[in-house]
């Protein structure tokens, strides 16, 4: 075994036969919890494949390329780079704290590759960080290891944000000055608010604006969210971002249900159903986060979605508007197609977002494709589901909405 | 179109590049695209030396604490603390028709400042590179790309513009040394 420094860069060949599986150990004493990945990214950096980040939550590589086996404090992986697709430039190992501790405080970070490289730090070699890209495997020619050792004080976040793409700054859009609405016949959505859910009372006054503009201040319908919790969604879900997404969502619910309720599935690689989200329970919609994403798989499989939300209101009455919220992506695309033109005869209208993520060619495709009863889907892409104004999220939430439901109706799929 | 040089490669400089005198040697890398632990500081410098491989006197040492040589013909651009942004991080100017008929290379370091201390070495570093522009022209005539050459060493000697009878050549050395600005000093000859 060879003690290396923080640094330490050579061809991997040097020290450990690349054909064949090697192990990488990290191993971290110290007092707060350890979470390690890798991390399978692109010649620009980018995991542009969420199955190539294996951790506790998706221990294996789509091949079995990459697999990893967690106790207390140790990850150990296993990786096999000749089976790796080509797309696949670097391996990068990381470890990050969940929690308020630094790797300031760790007492011991020690790494080992191929059972001949083996590196350790104390806490003395970092400062304030909460995410450290430990070692990288890369591709420049050919396959060489690089002990960097260095990170991010920001944590997770900041390493999804690191290999998921540029954040770009979108614009909020400018606020246009609503035209004066005429009385609407229901409880006003205003009051229902004011009195269950005082927290969001400011969102009232942007929905009745596109329920008017839309002609569906009188329509009672199920309203479903499906909410996208594969691991690339982690940084969304522990920054909050996703619960405010749900917050936005439930007025909607308030407005069009007639119990009130938004009914709620998680999906992954499995998709689950939630208890119904309420103006009592509402804020407390995301906490449990992390045992879900666990419980459904690191994935992004909408096929499986589709499945449960059709089971749940293929013999409603009602119409139903179901929200999916995804970073794209998708697994079983032929399946979710198939699911989705089938899914046309029922009453259900589909409206998929895309957020923080790229590549929706496949979501644009359900917006579109021919051979459905009626055009059931609609899509959309938001780089920032939370940075948008109200007005318009709302507006562009209900924008094909009103013109399925006339359809619908046409064809007899609701009364 | 600039040549694309390899470590241990020697090419002409002036010969096939007539009128060329004044000579910008441009050196950037990546280093602060971790938000973590210390910012990277990198130092430019330049040693004039004689036939021997020495500088005649400590005043040969061109670098952040003194920018210019006497005789004029060397000189640093001033010293980047953070390598933030694309492009050269730090410069160094050489108008060949001034520099001392005793001089005969100039060699090309760089070297992290107080590395020991903030536990840093060049196998931190990324797409560090050495390019030598035409400055008269803004022309680039030469790129070094110092890859994945460097590990835990903490100085290195880019490489060395030298004289060859009339004309000057350029040799792409990239070999790092383990020990601070002072070390490679005293390798040089300076009393440091």
């Amino acid at each position: 075994m060879q003690a290396v420094q923080k640094g330490f860069r050579d061809k991997l060949d040097n020290h450990l036969n690349t054909r064949k599986f090697f192990p990488v150990k990290l191993t971290v004493a110290g007092n707060a919890e350890y979470d390690f990945c890798c991390f399978g990214v692109d010649s620009v950096n980018k995991l542009s494949d969420d199955r190539y980040m294996v951790f506790f939550n998706q221990t294996r590589s789509p091949n079995g390329e990459i697999t990893f086996s967690q106790s207390v404090g140790t990850a150990e992986f296993s990786v096999n780079l000749p089976s790796l697709p080509n797309s696949i430039n670097k391996l990068v190992f990381t470890v990050n704290i969940d929690g308020g501790s630094t790797m300031g405080e760790i007492r011991s970070l020690d790494v080992i590759i191929g059972n001949t490289l083996a590196l350790q730090l104390t806490g003395k070699d970092f400062q304030r960080e909460k995410a450290v890209i430990v070692l990288e495997v890369y591709k420049k020619d050919i396959w060489r290891v690089s002990f960097l050792a260095s990170g991010f004080n920001g944590g997770l976040p900041d390493l999804l944000r690191h290999y998921g793409g540029e954040e770009s700054e979108s614009q909020t859009v400018p606020v246009q000055p609503a035209p004066a609405p005429p009385v609407p016949a229901k409880i006003s959505i205003e009051k229902k608010l004011e009195k269950e859910a005082p927290k969001l009372v400011s969102l009232a006054k942007p929905l009745k604006v596109s329920l008017e503009k839309h002609k569906l201040v009188d329509v009672v319908a199920k309203v479903g969210l499906v909410m996208d919790i594969s691991a690339s969604m982690s940084s969304s879900y522990s920054s909050g971002s996703v619960q405010q997404i749900v917050d936005k969502v439930v007025p909607l619910a308030v407005q069009f249900d007639d119990d009130g309720e938004l009914d709620f599935w998680y999906f992954g690689n499995k998709c689950k159903q939630m208890k119904p989200v309420t103006t009592k329970n509402y804020q407390q919609t995301t906490n449990d986060w992390k045992k879900r994403m666990r419980e459904c798989g690191g994935g992004t499989n909408l096929a499986e979605a589709v499945d449960a939300v059709v089971d749940e209101y293929k013999h409603s009455k009602l119409p139903a508007y179901v929200l999916v919220v995804t970073d794209g992506a998708t697994s079983e695309e032929s399946r979710t197609r198939k699911l989705l033109t089938a899914a046309s005869k029922q009453p259900i209208f589909w409206q998929f977002v895309g957020i923080g993520g790229a590549g929706y060619g496949f979501l644009e495709d359900l917006d579109t494709m021919s051979g459905r009863y009626v055009d059931n889907a609609n899509f959309f892409a938001l780089d920032d589901f939370n940075r948008v104004s109200p007005d318009t999220l709302y507006d562009r939430l209900l924008g094909e909405f009103p013109s399925w439901l006339k359809e619908a109706k046409r064809l007899g799929l609701i009364k | 179109m600039a040549i694309n040089l390899q470590k241990g490669q020697k090419v002409e400089l002036t010969k096939g590049n007539a009128g060329l005198d004044k000579v910008l040697v441009g050196l950037g890398w990546d280093t602060n695209k971790y938000d973590g632990g210390f910012d990277f500081d990198l130092d430019a410098s330049a040693f004039l030396l004689g036939d021997n491989g020495k500088v005649l006197s400590d005043a040969d040492f061109v670098f952040y604490g003194n920018q210019k040589h006497s005789s004029g013909s060397v000189y640093s651009h001033g010293d980047n603390l953070t390598g933030e942004g694309d492009g050269d991080d730090e410069q160094i100017s050489i108008v060949l028709s001034q520099v001392p008929a005793n001089i005969s290379k100039i060699a090309i370091t760089v070297t992290i400042y107080d590395a020991e201390t903030r536990k840093q070495n060049f196998g931190l570093v990324s797409n560090a590179f050495c390019r030598i522009v035409n400055e008269a022209s803004n022309q680039e005539l030469m790129r070094y790309d110092l890859g994945e050459d460097f590990s835990v060493e903490t100085a290195v000697v880019v490489g060395e513009l030298y004289r060859n009878g009339a004309e000057w050549k350029f040799n792409a050395i990239g070999s790092g040394f383990a020990g601070a600005l002072a070390a490679l000093g005293r390798n040089f000859g300076v009393n440091v």
